[in-house]
């Protein structure tokens, strides 16, 4: 049973050990962030491969008053996520960050941290702490370069993302004003006498606030110059887990608390759906415009999270599966990408698309695998991006929502314009002669091994697909989930 | 099952391990002749199914039509790769390799599903091919890509419809969807209007890649038009009309090989011809000139293609040097010519012959006399040039013995089929009750070619003038600027002030807000 609260613990106590390494003994930290790192990815595979029915952990034995921890196969696919993720990110920012090592590393398993609370808490308030957690240490992490755009982005995304945590912090109080509990089991049942207007408003501020976090157009402002100049292993992870565990949140608290059946009646899911479409029509046509490729990768991100979000709010069985394959491939192919351009970054300093021109020779291996990621973030077959978008547009039609089938077609054909365009300048020949600082192999592994996952993944997609099949067990009847909980 | 498609790409796989030019030799040649002998053994009414999530998949299913389109394909296959192999780079070979094995995948796939991911993968190693093949063609790539991935997308969102409506995603007659279906099909097989990737592609890529790509990517749309979608009446005068358009515009070019693109849009309307009629002796007579055109335009292909190697370009006047210092090419030359005019004894003439008597409109059927007469018309201006007309060129290289190897498989290929139609039928056990020898057909078949000598030795001044190029508005092209100046608009917006995200993010919260508040059902 320790397993899931050491998963939250272990990263905290890591963090702490380098702040006092750093202090005194300078010598073990490589070793302290490397071997933490191994053993927390044995921790994960520990707790995900229990994830199965789900359980819960009530913490220091105060029942329904304490904290209570809960994985379910929802979490679990998060859990998966860093699983896949951080060591690759370790590995990569070893060699990668030149500036000061401690602060970075200090953030970012305070970030894990933050991230594992949220995706295995049951408790409103808990999930708000530790969101705050994972979103300062994130503003923290974009910071690290310190050069003017990188602070200006910063701030921006400071402000930006405080705004939404007012708002989910507001619609939090009001639950706890309006039910007198914050425990995520009681609040449903609790929830049922409130009047329907009220508990609108209430998801209305949660919705916004997320949304805020999770950056949908108009609200993904910041994303692209928060992107612009920060660390790029740092982007890794802010789109694949940053951006994802505000989006576990809240399909958590409108599919747990307030249950399908009133994201139905309200028109959440038309809402959202329609939101999602308008995200990522608008997302490709300016990613289209971008020369920076971080900028350019920040509003594919954007449009990615958009097709999850169709998957998520069309309400089936079918949806809820695809939108969570989703989430893992666009983890791991967004993870590909930016790690390939933070390589190019980090060999000669590359940041516009101009300055790649001719690298597809130079970089065989490591171009190869920005064509395959950029091919599978595209959605052609035979890569994993295809699999999930098959799975979308096929829930997407399912439940009647064809327009936006359709237009995820159409948002294919519009990423594959821009992604196109990176990669014919990555194969353009120039006469330039270049000045290359070896990228050693690890800065190439864990490119390498994302990248080998985008076809591992297309073409044995029943691999993850067995952990997905169970989400929508515990998210689509929210009895299911509470009679755990409340009976743990 | 062992598949030709699997084969192919296992040996693209393969040559991804280092190796030297010797071993490169040996396991292209395994390859292309095992894929050859592999498809003359598959049994018709086999098939291997596979379960793929909730899926059925049926990547092989052989019939008597995929079998004699896979045979051509390998066969073909086979040629073009000995043609290029001294040519074109290591990775190059691998991209053909894979571009060949997913066009024999979709020949032999049973299910939508398959033949989707395979389609798109033609799609996807065919643009790479182009995109790395030379500086030169990178916009062109870039353009070829787009456009088909825009008609697969239209194929993908046929099969939803499809299988949302019907729930099987089976290889049988459309029932949801027609019409994207049909965008589909009509940007691979480059129907008028959609045809505008393919003059652009084969004059601009590296002669071997034309070879190559004119050999699969138009048959593949004709075969899955002929799976999917036959029996169309209305479509067989589309295909007139996309002919007709053909051969007006191949009479204007001035690059051998944009002719070459142009006639391929004449002999595909041959093909949507006898598709459209339904019959069984339409559509074999289609499949039966989908053989005969490969046949021949790869020939025409290759032999412009050791022109281009030879001299270093596909000017008209270049030709000339086939009659004084290539004799092979010559005749592989003139063999096809004889081929795509319809000349009796030769194979053109069989397959044309078999959609003019399965017609019975009499306006189809002047047409159909009206487009063998434009195509001998065009091609009798390339055998002026070739033959007639007098050159000074001197070759700057030689040809490679492969070169000339590829081409002359293909050669014997169509002298046999010329001098013994009845081939084909005994290959595939497709029989047609048709004399081939009959007084009457031959007629038929010779007038057209001898009009249009005539016509040719009349207004030689005109067919053989050099004519201004022609530009022509290209719709997708307006599209894409239309696209590009709406994200420029839009980008306009994103200023980096954070006063203007702050009053987003406010506008946001009142929409949504008021949105739950008046039910929304109503509003979206």
């Amino acid at each position: 049973m320790e397993a899931a609260v050491l998963v939250i613990i272990s990263p905290l106590l890591t963090a702490f050990f380098l702040g006092i390494s750093r202090l005194y003994v300078k010598k073990i930290f490589f070793p302290l962030v490397t071997g933490s790192a191994i053993i927390y990815l044995y921790l994960l595979i520990l707790v995900i491969t229990n994830s199965y029915p789900a359980k819960v952990y009530s913490i220091g034995d105060w029942g329904m008053l304490g904290i209570n921890l809960m994985v379910d196969p929802f979490s679990s696919l998060f859990l998966l996520i860093i699983a896949i993720l951080f060591l690759p990110f370790i590995i990569f920012s070893m060699k990668y960050t030149k500036f000061i090592k401690h602060d970075y590393f200090i953030f970012a398993y305070l970030m894990i941290a933050g991230i594992s609370g949220m995706v295995l808490t049951a408790d409103l308030f808990n999930l708000y702490v530790f969101l705050e957690v994972s979103s300062l240490s994130s503003c923290a992490l974009s910071l690290q370069k310190k050069t003017d755009r990188g602070i200006e982005g910063t701030f921006k995304y400071l402000i930006m993302s405080t705004l939404g945590s007012f708002f989910i912090l507001l619609a939090t109080i009001l639950t706890y004003y309006l039910t007198g509990t914050l425990n995520m089991a009681e609040i449903p049942l609790a929830f049922e006498d409130i009047p329907f207007k009220i508990k609108s408003t209430i998801m209305a501020f949660f919705v916004f606030g997320y949304a805020l976090k999770i950056g949908l157009i108009p609200l993904h402002a910041w994303l692209p110059d928060a992107y612009e100049d920060s660390p790029i292993p740092y982007n890794v992870l802010s789109s694949g887990l940053v951006m994802k565990s505000a989006l576990y949140a809240l399909i958590r608290i409108l599919y747990i608390m307030f249950g399908i059946d009133f994201l139905d009646e309200s028109g959440m899911l038309t809402i959202v759906v329609f939101w999602g479409v308008i995200t990522f029509l608008i997302a490709h046509c300016l990613a289209f415009q971008q020369s920076n490729l971080n900028r350019l990768l920040a509003y594919s991100s954007i449009a990615q999270i958009a097709y999850i979000m169709i998957g998520l709010f069309v309400g089936t069985e079918a949806g809820l599966i695809a939108g969570s394959f989703h989430i893992l491939n666009h983890a791991i192919m967004k993870g590909a990408l930016f790690l390939v351009v933070g390589i190019f970054n980090y060999s000669l300093t590359a940041v516009e698309i101009e300055d790649i021109k001719g690298l597809g020779y130079k970089f065989p291996i490591i171009s190869f695998t920005f064509v395959v990621a950029s091919l599978a973030i595209v959605g052609l077959p035979p890569f994993n991006g295809f699999m999930s978008k098959w799975l979308i547009v096929e829930a997407a039609l399912e439940a009647d929502f064809v327009y936006a089938a359709f237009f995820i077609l159409v948002g294919t054909f519009l990423s594959l314009t821009y992604y196109l365009k990176v990669i014919v300048t990555l194969y353009t020949k120039t006469e330039e002669e270049l000045l290359i600082e070896e990228p050693g192999l690890s800065l190439k592994l864990p490119t390498i091994f994302l990248g080998s996952l985008c076809i591992v993944f297309g073409i044995v997609p029943s691999l993850p697909l067995s952990l997905m099949n169970k989400i929508p067990k515990f998210l689509l009847d929210n009895g299911e989930y509470i009679r755990i909980l409340l009976g743990g | 099952m062992l598949t030709p498609g699997f084969l192919y790409i296992t040996g693209a796989l393969l040559l991804l391990l280092p190796i030297n030019n010797k071993i490169k030799y040996i396991i292209s040649f395994l390859i292309t002749a095992g894929a050859l002998i592999v498809t003359f053994y598959l049994i018709p009414g086999n098939s291997l199914q596979l379960d793929f999530l909730k899926l059925t998949l049926i990547p092989i299913k052989v019939d008597s039509i995929s079998k004699l389109t896979g045979l051509i394909f390998a066969f073909a296959g086979l040629a073009a790769v000995i043609y290029s192999i001294n040519i074109c780079s290591l990775p190059n070979l691998r991209l053909i390799f894979v571009f060949i094995g997913s066009a024999l995948t979709v020949v032999f796939s049973g299910d939508l599903f398959t033949l989707y991911v395979f389609w798109e993968l033609m799609t996807i190693s065919s643009s790479f091919l182009i995109i790395m093949a030379s500086d030169f063609t990178k916009k062109t790539g870039y353009y070829y890509f787009l456009m088909h991935v825009a008609g697969s997308l239209s194929l993908l969102w046929g099969i939803f419809l499809q299988y949302s409506a019907t729930g099987s995603l089976s290889l049988n007659a459309i029932e949801a969807g027609t019409p994207f279906f049909l965008i589909a099909i009509a940007v691979k097989l480059a129907f008028v209007g959609f045809h505008t990737w393919m003059p652009l592609v084969y004059s601009k890529a590296p002669f071997y890649v034309a070879v190559v790509l004119s050999i699969y990517t138009t048959k593949v749309g004709v075969y899955v038009m002929a799976r999917l979608v036959s029996g169309i009446n209305i479509l067989a005068y589309a295909g007139l009309i996309s002919a007709l358009f053909g051969i007006v515009m191949a009479l204007r070019q001035n690059q051998v090989l944009k002719l070459l693109s142009y006639s391929i849009i004449i002999q595909v309307g041959y093909m949507i011809i006898g598709i459209s009629i339904g019959t069984a002796a339409g559509i074999s007579g289609a499949m039966f000139h989908l053989v005969n055109h490969i046949l021949y335009k790869t020939v025409l292909f290759m032999a412009v293609g050791v022109v281009i190697y030879t001299t270093g370009k596909d000017d008209f006047e270049n030709l000339g040097i086939m009659r004084s210092k290539l004799p092979v090419t010559s005749i592989a030359t003139l063999v096809a010519f004889l081929g795509i005019a319809g000349v009796p004894f030769f194979n053109g003439y069989m397959s044309k012959s078999l959609i003019k008597d399965a017609l019975h409109e009499p306006l189809l059927k002047w047409g159909l006399d009206l487009m063998s007469f434009g195509t001998s018309l065009l091609f009798l201006k390339f055998i002026y040039y070739a033959f007639f007309k007098n050159s000074t060129m001197n070759l700057a290289k030689k040809p490679t013995i492969s070169m000339q190897l590829g081409m002359g498989f293909l050669t014997v290929m169509m002298i046999l089929i010329g001098i013994h139609p009845y081939l084909l039928e005994n290959l595939t056990n497709m029989h047609v009750d048709f004399n081939y020898f009959e007084m009457k057909h031959i007629l038929s078949g010779m007038q057209p070619f001898l009009w249009s000598i005539l016509i040719f030795i009349l207004f030689k001044k005109y067919v053989v003038k050099k004519y201004d190029r022609l530009l022509y508005y290209d719709m997708y092209r307006k599209m894409a600027t239309l696209f590009v100046a709406t994200g420029y608009q839009l980008s306009n917006y994103h200023d980096g002030k954070l006063n203007k995200y702050l009053l987003w993010a406010t506008t946001t919260l009142i929409i949504l807000l008021f949105l739950l508040m008046f039910n929304s059902h109503l509003l979206l």
